[in-house]
């Protein structure tokens, strides 16, 4: 049984794309301070890289025809392509591509140390299931309040936007403050924005439904160790479901059989029909 | 099919810049603003665009071809002769540009585009007790004559004139003075001259009343506050006063 222990492709997607958002804020700081910025590199703004600018957008867009203050036609076309990736595998973007979760997931590696086993299971259940919607009352607020202002306001309380600007005076206290509380949650739990707070993991969840790669669990080979639920950060019980479907999944393809189960084609992200809801 | 995680990545790659490669081929990815102002949906202007959402980011160029606003004439509104291609200036840099007028009050920036166009073109808009217009916009305005009244008396209160003096700028807020700086003994009525100096100069209390229409306050009283202040349109009075200045 060969085991890959780190998701190898994964982890470099992610690094590459949190150096390059990185590398564009910097050098977008940088040319507006009129220092010489990086020659190759797009000095755009963060507002045009970010795909949830796109969905906050439609609103506006279907009405007057014009985007939110500060978004442009390229978060359209991002949240187009987000979007299609999210029906055909799940919300990829959030494990393989959005800097914040690689950020939080980087950190959270830190309280794996701390804590060991008992890592990212402090918060009871129970609290836990309903918590996890809280992140659609926040995109529902978030696009009641920029479908009423137009203005985009969300970059208020955006961690994203923070962190990725933490040096500028463009980013508010709130936002600043809200990166921070990421941060010290994150030592605890892995993920919390993702899980109780993020208004676009909310959006992309909801794909889980209809996805067309799902995760699926071959009962029949199974061995019921549990290692699939250990590896999930989302805390999904992958070894009682026979394809996930819960909107909390963010396809990190952790326990998959490529990763942590034990089993060869047990755990797999495909379209396969089958398995077994349990 | 299933999916093993080199392939997700690789997937996930191409999606992406494929996607950004195919769009701007087709000239849709632009991380810059669409710059597409909102449209007046009802009233008389109903479908052209609205000044209003006129946006820092926006370049002179553009406003002009927005809204039908000259170039030039938008150069000399904002005393832009220095500058080499107007056309790519951006509303956000007058504010660094006329600084050393924000630090004194008076801000020149992409709010005074918005009002400058939205007067020159006679679109609605409310009008900002905060932003100021320099003389030469005044001018082009007034030469326009389709300002109302209330426009008239507003842009007297909110005109700047930037001097630009060894690299020291000094303002005056009065648009009403002669062209030429009146010299000190000079008998001219200006928007800082008060009654008494009127008064000094050998007008009456009473042919100051006449001219007011009502009581003369306070002689200390700046003439064009109080004007201001009681609706009275200044510089019909300052000629009224200035023709019964013996010369
Ligand atoms: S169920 Fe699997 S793919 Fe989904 S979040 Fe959990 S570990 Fe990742
Ligand atoms: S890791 Fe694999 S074998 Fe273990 S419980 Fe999960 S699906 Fe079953």
């Amino acid at each position: 049984m060969k085991k890959v222990k780190k998701n190898m492709p994964r982890f470099l997607t992610q690094l590459f794309f949190f150096a390059l958002i990185l590398m564009i804020s910097v050098n977008k700081n940088l040319i507006e301070m009129g220092k010489a910025g990086i020659a190759f590199l797009s000095s755009a703004s963060l507002h045009a890289l970010c795909p949830f600018g796109g969905i906050v957008s439609i609103y506006q867009f279907a009405t007057v025809g014009t985007f939110v203050q500060k978004i442009h036609q390229s978060s359209f076309v991002l949240m187009f392509i987000v979007f299609l990736m999210a029906v055909l595998f799940g919300p990829v973007f959030c494990s393989w591509v959005c800097p914040l979760g690689t950020f939080q997931e980087w950190l959270g590696k830190i309280g794996r140390k701390i804590f060991g086993k008992k890592y990212n299971k402090f918060i009871p259940e129970k609290a836990d299931k309903y918590l996890r919607y809280l992140r659609y009352v926040i995109l529902l607020w978030v696009l009641y309040a920029i479908g009423v202002s137009g203005k985009l306001i969300f970059q208020e309380y955006d961690p994203y936007f923070a962190l990725f600007n933490f040096w500028t005076s463009e980013v508010t206290v709130t936002s600043l403050f809200i990166l921070a509380l990421t941060v010290i949650a994150s030592i605890f739990v892995e993920r919390p924005w993702c899980k109780y707070a993020c208004p676009y993991g909310a959006v992309l969840g909801l794909t889980n439904l209809l996805r067309v790669f799902k995760i699926k669990r071959e009962n029949t080979t199974c061995i019921s160790c549990d290692a699939c639920d250990r590896a999930c950060p989302m805390n999904i019980s992958v070894s009682a479901s026979g394809v996930v479907k819960n909107h909390q999944c963010i396809s990190c393809m952790s326990c998959t059989s490529d990763q942590v189960c034990p089993v060869a084609n047990t755990v797999e992200m495909t379209t396969t029909k089958g398995g077994v809801t349990l | 099919m299933k999916i093993k995680s080199w392939a997700m990545g690789i997937i996930i790659l191409v999606l992406f810049f494929g996607g950004i490669g195919a769009t701007s081929a087709l000239n849709l990815w632009s991380t810059t603003s669409t710059k597409v102002p909102v449209k007046f949906t009802s009233g008389q202007n109903a479908g052209s665009y609205n000044p209003a959402d006129i946006r820092g980011s926006y370049t002179f160029g553009e406003v002009s071809s927005l809204f039908n606003v000259p170039l030039e004439e938008l150069g000399i509104a904002f005393s832009l002769n220095d500058v080499e291609d107007v056309a790519l200036f951006k509303n956000k840099d007058l504010e660094a540009r006329y600084e050393s007028l924000k630090e004194q009050g008076y801000e020149v920036g992409n709010g005074s585009v918005k009002m400058f166009v939205a007067l020159y073109s006679g679109a609605p808009y409310t009008l900002e007790d905060d932003t100021y217009l320099l003389a030469p916009a005044v001018d082009i305005l007034k030469a326009q004559g389709t300002l109302t009244e209330d426009q008239l008396k507003f842009l007297e209160e909110h005109t700047v004139e930037f001097i630009e003096e060894n690299t020291k700028s000094a303002i005056t807020k009065n648009i009403e003075a002669p062209v030429e700086p009146a010299k000190e003994d000079e008998k001219v009525v200006k928007g800082n001259t008060t009654f008494q100096e009127v008064l000094d100069w050998g007008v009456s209390k009473e042919e100051i009343e006449q001219a007011l229409g009502g009581k003369m306050p306070n002689p200390l009283t700046n003439i064009r506050d109080f004007c201001l202040k009681e609706g009275i349109e200044f510089s019909s009075i300052k000629n009224t006063l200035q023709a019964k200045i013996a010369p």
